[in-house]
């Protein structure tokens, strides 16, 4: 998972199907940039200088920086972009790499950790289910075993 | 001439042009109590057939021998009435040509009486001038078959053999020990995208050299000395053993560039061997000398050096020639890291999908701030290059096992010299500057020598190509045609009155004057151009110019100034810019006060002080002197002559008792018709005319 | 036509509201719903950690609702729409994933099911229903009402997978369904932005800051309240209003409908039933500002 080629080819692995854009095609216009929500608030935040650091061979220094994490997945980077690259799949793929690594924010271990668990996010108590009844509401689930077996590993 | 002189005055409506604003009618009156006319006509469309035979008809019937034709601008009919007249029997230069549509009947639309007024003043300055005309005649001078072409890379190769394919003899002078210049020195070359071998290219093109019978090849030689003009030119060269001297009628200038290397220590070059040029990588690859490129696992390459900053411009080819070598780097040694440092990354045409196959195949680009170049140091032996990365806003460390520099390019060493010798000039640069960019792009001022290729500025081998056709194209004309003619507006010596102060001499932008063993001049009527420049700088006034004679050019003061010459403001403009402005106003139907009373000369160079003083003298309310835009001249450097002599004339006028602020300068493209519009507006102003 | 309802995570949790309002509406438009209790999370919060799994457990639900014996998924959430319609769309474009996926839904039983189609309650009225059918059952128009449409970014966008339903840099739908209540739409500038929620596990901060820009602009338009379709959205706008007025020293007060609370509204449904008094921004003054 360390050089440019593994993490195009695990890009390529996902997206091929879609249509993949080669992200050398990147001219640095900044589009991505420009409409980032984040990059609004936190100007060290940048899709454009990601994508630049991937093709530099700074995946390490990517990585262990957490910038990716900034990254909301709103899409519209990629949406906007004039060459077609998919940054946010591209910024998916580093944040697949930073858990790989266990360098994630916590809330994002959590939520894993939860899921594999517990099937949801969140899972509704006693009192959460008297007060559906209430409402109206049918009664849900409990945990979801499932889970636990397909997110091993 | 003895003859009693007859002048006929033709006048034109130019449909409503003219007749709709100025009473034609009262001008053709008025024209017959001038001095010396017999005749005075009007015509609606006098450039019409029908008109002109009719012309022609009355200079006959009349026995005219001068003619003044009064209508549109010199620059659009002058030659048709010349013809006309020629046709009529009369010497083409005992026409004068006033304009009373662009500097009278289109810019004085609402004043009609005035305009009617100025375009009197107009014709009687013409008829005075006319009194004064005399026959002149073109020159024509002899062209052979002969050229000589200057540099054999690949511009002069390709020159040559365009020359010799036509029939021309040809001899191709080279000053190294072989011939094929930058070429030589390439590991590769790319025309169109595509990769072509060096070697091969060159050795095609020596064998076509070596099979024409009509190319003569001298490698060692050196140019000594050039003498002469076209169809007679001399060229001595030299080489270590002997000298030649080779009669040409042409010479084409294809001495090509060197590269602008970086001085000593600027990023280590020179004190580092692993600091090298461009073209330096691309020799030492072709030598390949043990192993250059062993160890060498990571690259980096730093473009605009020295380029693209106060002193100099973008050097045009730096990117492509990185690029091409970064990418044949890249497959020398395929498992390297190569980095390309760059300000800007210019491809033309189908270049620029270079970047995303180089990008593809790995090589990284840096983008770095045009106010911060990167930084070399050496840190025990290794290379340490800190560059400043736009994107990530971070300074970056790369270790380098191989440093590459792009710089720009200047002209051949040598240049200064040679320039000198032909009499040409060229950029601080040291490139060697055409005639015009657009009219004349191969040709120098001066008739019969031509350049191309990388001694112009810097191009790839395509470009070089196409203006080395180009150049034997144009060398091919005159020596098809087997002569040229030479207007013969030229300047002439009266060597009585010369006391051989040798000022002439010195100061022809053309060098078409030389003296003799008692520093006598005498006028090289090829080279001549007739620019006026000796003839208003002569202390002794003994150098008159043919059809600008100083007598005529008074002769039409006086009569512009005969009447209320305190309202007058007496414009000299130049025939190639100013009088263009003056033109494109009139086109344009900018309007401004009628006060100016215009003499066309060739060059603003005319002008003397004389004349100046002459016009205040008799009572102006200011002079306008008009010439071509730096550095445009057409007379290479009549203007900055012009703008010497004003100020010297203000300082003489003040001492005369005249406010030297009545004397303007102004410099207007032919395109600027606002500017002279604008100029006659604050002329009239400030000398407090309205 | 049944549809199985997917409820995600956060709204039974979070806001309940949005569940009982589609309930109340979808009933009185006559669409009927089938709940699932074997429904998981949908896998958009494991996308960043592990795509792969997260396409795994969608693909579950998927299957899931193919062998009860139905065919149509609808959303309540914009995620949970985006992340189960990108597991339909590349298990039918991409032969290996969909055999590795099915490889390992055998694991528990199920195979893997491309041919299900995944609705979100928005597009549901504003396509299946139609804006006549809608318009027909308006009681109550919801005149003198100023709205601002919140789209956010799943509903639209990665675009390829919802193949061009709507113009992601001009969309309309909602804005349809907002003119049909008889509500007037604000237009506020920031349209595009994204709420910013899926940063709150990571960086509040900067998560309610994005927040912040548009609760801004809404507030400068004149908006009486938002309109969204989405609850990770709500999360930040309703949930995290007075955080972000606290933090920032701001006031908004500017209530948060869902798209079924607002229709809900114009169809004369009562406020109880649409859980208007679980918005956490106070919403049923909104009801006084209805001349």
């Amino acid at each position: 998972m360390d050089s440019l080629m593994e993490a195009e080819e695990k890009l390529r692995g996902f997206r091929e199907t879609i249509g993949s854009q080669k992200l050398y095609a990147c001219f640095e216009c900044g589009h991505c940039s420009a409409c980032c929500p984040v990059k609004r608030i936190r100007q060290e935040y940048s899709p454009r200088k990601i994508i630049h650091m991937v093709l530099l061979d700074m995946l390490d220094e990517l990585i262990s920086s957490n910038i990716v994490w900034y990254c909301t997945n709103c899409y519209l980077c990629q949406e906007l972009c004039p060459q077609g690259i998919r940054i946010a799949d591209l910024i998916l793929e580093l944040k697949n790499l930073s858990f790989k690594r266990g360098l994630s924010p916590d809330g994002i271990r959590r939520q894993f950790e939860l899921l594999k668990t517990q099937g949801r996010i969140y899972l509704l108590d006693e009192f959460d289910q008297k007060k559906r009844k209430k409402a109206g509401l049918p009664q849900l689930g409990g945990s979801i075993d499932d889970l636990r077996v397909l997110l091993e590993g | 001439m003895a003859d009693e002189i007859r002048i006929g005055v033709f006048i034109c409506d130019c449909g409503s042009n003219i007749r709709g604003v100025i009473d034609v009618p009262e001008l053709v009156e008025f024209s017959k109590t001038l001095p010396y006319v017999v005749v005075s006509d009007e015509g609606k469309w006098t450039c019409s057939v029908d008109y002109l035979s009719r012309m022609k008809d009355l200079i006959k019937e009349h026995s005219l021998n001068r003619v003044v034709v009064a209508a549109c601008t010199p620059r659009t009919h002058e030659p048709l009435f010349k013809r006309t007249v020629k046709e009529a029997g009369l010497n083409p230069y005992l026409l004068e040509f006033v304009s009373i549509r662009e500097q009278a009947s289109w810019v004085h639309m609402k004043q009609k009486e005035e305009a009617t007024k100025k375009a009197k003043d107009l014709i009687k300055m013409a008829v005075s001038k006319a009194a004064l005309l005399e026959e002149g005649e073109e020159i024509r001078l002899p062209v052979g078959k002969e050229s000589v072409v200057i540099g054999g890379g690949i511009s002069g190769i390709y020159s040559a053999l365009s020359l010799a394919n036509q029939g021309f003899q040809v001899t191709l002078i080279e000053r190294e020990k072989e011939l094929g210049g930058i070429l030589k020195r390439l590991k590769s070359v790319k025309v169109d995208s595509k990769e072509l071998d060096p070697k091969e290219v060159l050795q095609a093109k020596l064998n076509e050299i070596e099979s024409n019978s009509n190319i003569k090849v001298l490698t060692g030689y050196e140019i000594k000395e050039v003498d002469g003009y076209i169809g007679n030119f001399r060229v001595k060269v030299e080489n270590g053993s002997g000298s030649e001297e080779i009669k040409a009628s042409t010479i084409v200038v294809a001495t090509g560039m060197t590269e602008r290397k970086p001085q000593r220590g600027q990023f280590l070059y020179g004190e580092d061997r692993k600091v090298l040029t461009q073209l330096e990588l691309e020799q030492a690859l072709k030598e390949n000398s043990d192993g250059f490129l062993n160890d060498v696992k990571r690259v980096v390459i730093i473009n605009c050096i020295n380029s693209r900053n106060e002193e100099y411009g973008c050097c045009n080819m730096g990117c492509q020639i990185s690029l091409k070598n970064a990418a044949m780097l890249k497959e020398m040694i395929p498992d390297s890291e190569i980095f390309v440092l760059y300000r800007d990354l210019t491809l033309p045409g189908s270049e620029g999908k270079i970047i995303y196959r180089l990008r593809e195949k790995g090589i990284k680009f840096i983008r770095f701030p045009d106010d911060r170049y990167p930084i070399v140091r050496n840190d025990n032996g290794t290379l340490k290059i800190e560059v400043f990365d736009r994107i990530i806003s971070e300074a970056l460390n790369i270790d380098a096992d191989l440093l590459v520099l792009t710089c720009g390019f200047k002209g051949a060493d040598g240049i200064d010299e040679l320039k000198g010798m032909l009499k040409v000039s060229s950029n601080s640069e040291g490139f060697l500057q055409e005639a015009h960019v657009k009219l004349g792009p191969v040709d120098f001022p001066s008739d019969g020598i031509y350049l191309c290729g990388c001694s112009r500025s810097p191009k790839g081998i395509k470009e070089s190509v196409d203006e080395a056709m180009a150049a034997a194209m144009r060398a091919s004309i005159p020596m098809n045609q087997g002569y040229i003619e030479a207007e013969g507006i030229i300047a002439k010596i009266d060597l009585e009155r010369c006391n051989s102060c040798g000022l002439c001499w010195k100061r022809c932008p053309f060098s078409a004057i030389k003296v003799d063993e008692e520093k006598r001049p005498h006028v090289i009527e090829a080279l001549c151009k007739g620019c006026g420049l000796c003839a208003a700088d002569c202390p002794k006034r003994c150098i008159t110019i043919v059809h600008f004679r100083e007598d005529q050019i008074i002769a039409q003061i006086e009569a512009a100034l005969e009447e209320e010459p305190q309202k007058k403001i007496i414009g000299f403009v130049c025939h190639w810019c100013a009088l263009g402005g003056v033109d494109m106003a009139g086109v344009s139907r900018l309007q401004y006060p009628p006060n100016a009373r215009l003499i066309r000369v060739m060059c603003s160079a005319r002008v003397s002080i004389s004349m100046i003083e002459k016009a205040f003298e008799l009572g102006a309310a200011g002079v306008l002197v008009a010439g071509c835009e730096f550095p445009t001249c057409h007379y290479i450097s009549g203007n900055y002559a012009a703008e010497k002599r004003v100020n010297r004339a203000k300082k003489i006028l003040k001492k005369k008792g005249y406010d030297p602020e009545r004397l303007w300068l102004l410099w207007c493209s032919a395109a600027d018709g606002p500017k002279f519009a604008d100029t006659m507006q604050r002329m009239v102003k400030e000398l407090g005319l309205n | 036509m049944r549809y199985a309802l997917f409820l995600g995570c956060t709204t039974p949790a979070r806001s309940r509201q949005y569940e009982m309002s589609s309930r109340a509406v979808l009933e009185r438009l006559g669409v009927e719903v089938v709940d699932l209790s074997e429904f998981s999370c949908c896998g958009y919060p494991i996308k960043a950690s592990d795509y792969y799994k997260a396409l795994l457990i969608s693909a579950r639900n998927l299957a899931i609702c193919k062998s009860k014996g139905l065919s149509t998924i609808l959303t309540i959430c914009s995620s949970c729409n985006s992340m189960l319609r990108e597991c339909a769309y590349l298990i039918s474009k991409d032969s290996e994933l969909k055999e590795k996926i099915d490889k390992d839904l055998k694991k528990v039983g199920l195979s893997v099911e491309d041919d299900i189609e995944i609705k979100h309650i928005a597009k549901l009225l504003y396509e299946d229903v139609g804006l006549e059918e809608i318009g027909s059952k308006i009681e109550r128009p919801l005149k003198g009402l100023k709205i601002a449409n919140h789209y956010g970014c799943h509903y639209l966008m990665p675009k390829e997978i919802y193949e061009g339903e709507e113009d992601i840099l001009n969309p309309y739908s909602l804005d349809r369904i907002t003119e049909i209540t008889g509500a007037q739409i604000v237009h506020y500038g920031y349209e595009k932005s994204c709420c910013g929620g899926p940063l709150l596990v990571s960086d509040e901060d900067t998560a309610l800051e994005i927040a912040r820009q548009k609760l801004d602009r809404v507030k400068e338009a004149g908006a009486d309240a938002i309109n969204l379709v989405c609850p990770f959205c709500s999360l930040m706008y309703d949930g995290n209003q007075k955080g972000i007025e606290r933090r920032f020293e701001t006031k908004y007060r500017i209530p948060v409908l869902y798209i079924t609370q607002l229709l809900g509204l114009s169809m004369g449904i009562d406020s109880k039933s649409l859980g208007l008094n679980l918005n956490v921004v106070k919403a049923r003054d909104l009801i006084d500002k209805i001349s």
